[in-house]
């Protein structure tokens, strides 16, 4: 607390009193901010009692260093000692190194791709009706068509519910000739 | 054995009842379907209508007749004949231009299947001869008709025939036998030998055939339906209104001018016979062997049996210059029916071929 000009360890006692004037107890912001944020607490004899965080001891980067390469060497490279930790760099350096050329690669003729089509749109608009390829059109067999359509038109009547079909008007019509004999003539 | 039309507006069977006598039945499917409304009640209706129907993911589809007899208790007319709208789906056809709508979706391929199927029915034997006809590739429009027959002709052997196709115009020399003069041939005539012109609703086909083999085959997709558009435009009326007024009351013997649908009809059939005799005409001249010899040509079809037509086509033929000499010009026995009966003639012979 710099405007009380005092100091308090953890899990001290401190009487402000002797430090201090009351008015100028009373009027210290540092003595506010430790209150409020509950590292001081005041005591019945205006004793002060200091909360402290627990201790947190972090582990030094070489105590790290030692505790990685323990696992790895535990988990990793002792389960699997065919990984040679140099051929492992390798590895996969080549594989960023090949993912880098490929993205520059495909970037490349992405571009002179859209350069060529660019190119020939032009060539193509300004060349003359005989430079122009042939378009080639492969006939469709007709029967072919209607055999895969009757595939789904059968498809389609098998769903068909219907009522029984009326019997047809039938009218008869004499013809002046034998049809029997005529079809022979066929 | 049995004889298949499959045309846009209508499909008709025709079947032997007394094959001495020549006495053939014909049974006629309207080619068209209807969305109904989905309600709780909708089956238990169809049902008690006898509607003949299809329910597929909840909806329900009136088939053929029915739902031209629904469509009409659904639609209220106004003084004019033209048809107000009520609140009804449109009619749709499985077929357009004379080949499977393809423009539609896969439903209305499945729907006309469905048809087909309960107007045949499955072979009552194995393997029955069943023949159908089909258009010829169309010199106005560029589609191809292989998917077409293909799609019809697997679809009718999974009933159980034995299934061949014809061109529709072949059809027509096979049922009406015209004949030529040729003093080679025994009884000095060529049977098989003449042109035929089917007027169809979807397309008009035209066949020039000699001695059974067809030599020039092709179709034009302005026929019926494209007339009735054409002139409904012209008359500015509903195209609906002047499909019925074209059956009902139109006679190409006796045209007022002063009422537009008859003018209009009038002038877009003239240009359909025309186009027809144009085109074949131009094919004619193009055949590597000359044809000399007079030739009768034969006229059928649902659009060429309004009252004045074969005179209505005479007359254009008479304006013509055309590179052949006409023997004669004739309208079928039955006009609507004749194609049906040339296939089931084939179907006859293949059946009688693939007994002996």
């Amino acid at each position: 607390m710099a405007d009380l000009k005092a100091e308090i360890g953890p899990r001290k006692f401190i009487d402000l009193t002797k430090i201090a004037d009351q008015s100028a107890i009373e009027k210290s912001r540092d003595l506010k901010l430790a209150l409020n944020s509950k590292k001081l607490a005041l005591t019945r004899h205006s004793l002060v009692q200091v909360k402290t965080a627990l201790k947190e001891t972090l582990p030094t980067s070489t105590e790290i260093t030692k505790v990685v390469e323990k696992t790895v060497i535990e988990k990793i490279v002792e389960k699997n000692p065919s990984i040679d930790e140099d051929k492992l760099t390798d590895l996969i350096q080549k594989a960023i190194t090949s993912t880098l050329n490929q993205q520059n690669k495909t970037i490349e003729s992405g571009f002179s791709g859209i350069m060529s089509s660019i190119r020939n749109q032009i060539i193509n608009a300004q060349s003359s009706p005989m430079q122009q390829s042939k378009h080639i059109e492969t006939e469709i067999d007709p029967a072919k068509i209607a055999e895969i359509s009757q595939k789904s038109i059968e498809k389609m009547t098998n769903q068909m519910e219907s009522n029984a079909p009326k019997p047809v008007k039938k009218f008869n019509v004499v013809n002046s000739k034998n049809l029997d004999k005529q079809a022979d003539e066929l | 054995m049995i004889g298949l039309d499959i045309g846009t507006m209508f499909l008709i069977k025709s079947e032997i009842e007394d094959v001495f006598n020549g006495k053939t039945s014909f049974s006629v499917e309207r080619n068209v379907f209807l969305k109904t409304e989905t309600t709780e009640d909708t089956e238990e209706i169809l049902k008690n209508n006898n509607w003949t129907y299809v329910k597929l993911n909840d909806e329900y589809y009136i088939l053929g007749e029915d739902a031209i007899k629904l469509k009409n208790l659904l639609n209220v007319k106004d003084k004019n004949d033209a048809t107000v709208m009520t609140k009804s789906s449109e009619l749709r056809r499985p077929m357009k231009d004379g080949v499977l709508n393809t423009g539609e979706e896969k439903l209305a391929v499945a729907i006309i299947q469905k048809i087909i199927g309960n107007l045949v029915g499955p072979a009552k034997e194995p393997g029955e001869h069943l023949c159908f006809c089909a258009p010829s590739d169309p010199v106005n429009a560029n589609f191809s008709v292989i998917f077409h027959k293909t799609m019809l002709t697997n679809y009718l052997k999974s009933l159980g025939y034995t299934v061949e196709c014809i061109p529709e115009a072949l059809a027509i020399i096979f049922s009406e036998r015209p004949t030529a003069e040729d003093p080679s041939e025994p009884e000095n005539e060529s049977a098989y030998t003449g042109i035929s012109f089917s007027y169809g609703a979807g397309m008009a086909n035209v066949c020039f055939c000699l001695k059974k083999m067809p030599l020039i085959s092709f179709s034009i997709t302005n026929s019926g339906d494209w007339i009735d558009l054409q002139a409904a435009k012209t008359a500015g009326i509903d195209v609906s209104a002047m499909t019925r007024f074209k059956e009902k009351h139109l006679d190409l013997n006796n045209i007022d001018y002063s009422d537009m649908r008859q003018a209009s009809l009038d002038i877009f059939y003239q240009n359909m016979i025309e186009n027809s005799l144009n085109n074949f005409a131009q094919k004619f001249s193009q055949l590597e062997n000359k044809v000399d010899f007079p030739l009768s040509i034969v006229v059928a079809g649902g659009t060429a049996s309004v009252p004045g037509f074969i005179e209505k086509f005479k007359t254009v033929l008479s304006g013509l210059d055309l590179p052949f000499k006409v023997k004669d010009v004739k309208l079928a026995e039955n006009p609507r029916y004749t194609v049906a009966n040339g296939c089931l003639l084939k179907a006859i012979s293949s059946e009688k071929k693939s007994k002996a």
